[in-house]
């Protein structure tokens, strides 16, 4: 019942923004987008993992499809699930190699290194180099196709990642998240969980950068920016830990950037920053009153 | 040719002992060093004075060892408040000066990296050879241990913000002519140095070896890749 009136809000929500006019269906197509990553994100943490270099998992699929698209659209769709899994499995192995502290180190590390690395790539296409700092063409999706994609999407893997979550597996994972040790001694395969649940994390974000990558008809450097690797966190922060208010919180500060940079460009990234910097008391705060508010109802 | 290398050389290694440097003795991943390069660079740009580029790096520096010290209880707080920090540098600069690049045409402090990094380097010898040297020691191998003991850990690690973050900075100022000043100039050189150090840190040195090992990794991966980032 609870499931059903979250899905609800989301429908209720996307069909306002579709019949709102066109400005306002394609803010709820790249709304939608990051609460994938959101969703994505969540679910790693699960198990303990808290990755601060999403961007990764979100972009690197959709980078190496529109490369590969410059050349043939046969190769882009064999090559982007083969990303999605290869990305999944470095993440595994950045958990294999690391503890918790030092993974978040690394998956930030990765992300900006792609960020600084990706505008030095080109390609030669024709006799002409294409890609560096301008990135690379992409199939572009009609407006209408990609709304009711990204809604489809985000209805399908907050349910399927919800249900995995309440499942057996799912009790696993928070077993995993909470102390691996005692999960191994209670008889928990704690390797497959941790790469079950990471490839799971990378496909979801996958699809969100898919759907990115589709909704521009381009893809550039950005998609491995510090902006998208926090922001997973920062709407985490401030959803006090609730999955479904994790999404919300997504909406929102999807709808707070587009307000915020109408007035000024980069005042959004100005409010990123310093949520950032007051992370450990917001975090606190919020998780606090957000958890007895959430008794209360 | 030579020149450039050794420009690579200096910055690489002095990137990679703030890094080790803020580890070690204040205990999170100071990711803000970025941002302290870059607004170097901008203070090069529009004020060329180093005065100013320290003085600067120095108060944001000890802005940011108050966060630290007083928010962050654990070193993934400190290091994501860290990086916020220095993306609200970046931001700022961004948000006040729109222009994509800055060139410096009319001087050129580069050559102030060869003194400035001596400097670093005996600065760093000279006090881990000292009898602040063995604080030092002992707030690297356990800093509960070290307060226990008596040793102001606080000061030891505002200091280290404050004096690296000032450094940085200074070398965002000599470094600005030989670039294109953008405020994300300095992040392909933090993440050299946190490659470095992460390396050196394998060999499990202590004190002023493990600063030797990251300066001698330093010019190895730079004789190897150039720039590496």
């Amino acid at each position: 019942m609870k499931r059903f009136f979250e899905v609800a809000v989301v429908i209720i929500i996307a069909l306002a923004s579709y019949f709102a006019g066109s400005f306002y269906k394609w803010l709820f197509s790249l709304m939608a987008i990051y609460a994938l990553i959101t969703i994505s994100w969540n679910f790693m943490k699960t198990i303990g993992r808290l990755s601060m270099g999403h961007a990764l998992l979100f972009g690197l699929p959709a980078y190496v499809s529109a490369i590969a698209y410059q050349y043939s659209f046969e190769l882009s769709l064999y090559l982007y699930p083969l990303t999605v899994v290869l990305s999944g499995i470095l993440f595994f192995i950045f958990s294999k190699i690391t503890g918790r502290t030092a993974f978040v180190f690394l998956t930030l590390i990765a992300s900006i290194t792609l960020w600084v690395l990706a505008p030095k790539i080109v390609v030669e296409k024709d006799g002409t180099l294409i890609g560096g700092e301008v990135g690379f063409d992409f199939f572009n999706a009609s407006s209408d196709h990609i709304f009711f994609l990204s809604l489809i999407s985000l209805v399908v893997i907050y349910v399927l990642a919800s249900w995995i979550l309440s499942s057996r597996f799912g009790y696993f994972m928070r077993a995993v998240g909470d102390d691996e040790t005692a999960s191994k001694a209670v008889g928990i395969n704690v390797d497959r969980v941790k790469f079950t649940a990471i490839v799971c994390s990378s496909i979801f974000s996958g699809i969100a950068g898919l759907l990115y990558a589709l909704d521009f008809g381009h893809v550039s450097y950005e998609v491995f920016s510090v902006e998208i690797s926090i922001f997973p966190f920062v709407a985490s922060l401030l959803s006090g830990g609730s999955p479904f208010l994790s999404v919300i919180s997504s909406f929102f500060l999807v709808f707070l950037k587009r307000s915020l940079n109408s007035i000024y460009p980069g005042l959004m990234d100005v409010f990123y920053a310093l949520v950032l910097v007051f992370s450990p008391k917001i975090g606190g705060l919020v998780y606090v009153k957000g958890k007895k508010l959430i008794e209360k109802l | 040719m030579a020149i450039s290398f050794l420009y690579n050389f200096f910055i690489l290694s002095v990137m990679a002992l703030t890094i080790s440097l803020n580890f070690r003795l204040s205990k999170f991943l100071n990711l803000s060093l970025a941002g302290f390069f870059a607004a170097g660079s901008y203070i090069a740009y529009f004020y060329p004075n180093p005065i100013i580029a320290l003085l600067l790096g120095a108060l944001f520096g000890f802005g940011l060892s108050l966060i630290v010290i007083k928010l962050c209880k654990t070193i993934v707080e400190a290091t994501i408040s860290s990086l916020g920090f220095g993306l609200l540098i970046e931001r700022t600069l961004y948000f006040i000066h729109r222009s994509s690049y800055y060139y410096i045409l009319k001087y050129d402090m580069s050559w102030l990296s060869i003194p400035a990094t001596l400097v670093v380097f005996t600065a760093i010898v000279l006090l881990y050879l000292s009898k602040i040297g063995l604080k030092l020691k002992f707030v690297e191998s356990d800093i509960e241990l070290a307060e226990i003991y008596g040793v102001d850990t606080t000061i030891v690690r505002c200091m280290t913000i404050v004096l690296t973050s000032a450094t940085v900075t200074f070398f965002g100022f000599v470094y600005a002519s030989l670039l294109a000043i953008t405020p994300t100039v300095g992040f392909g050189y933090l993440i050299s140095g946190i490659i470095v150090s992460a390396f050196a840190a394998q060999l499990r040195f202590n004190g002023i070896h493990h600063y030797v090992s990251v300066v001698a990794l330093s010019f190895v991966l730079t004789r190897i890749f150039g720039v590496i980032l």
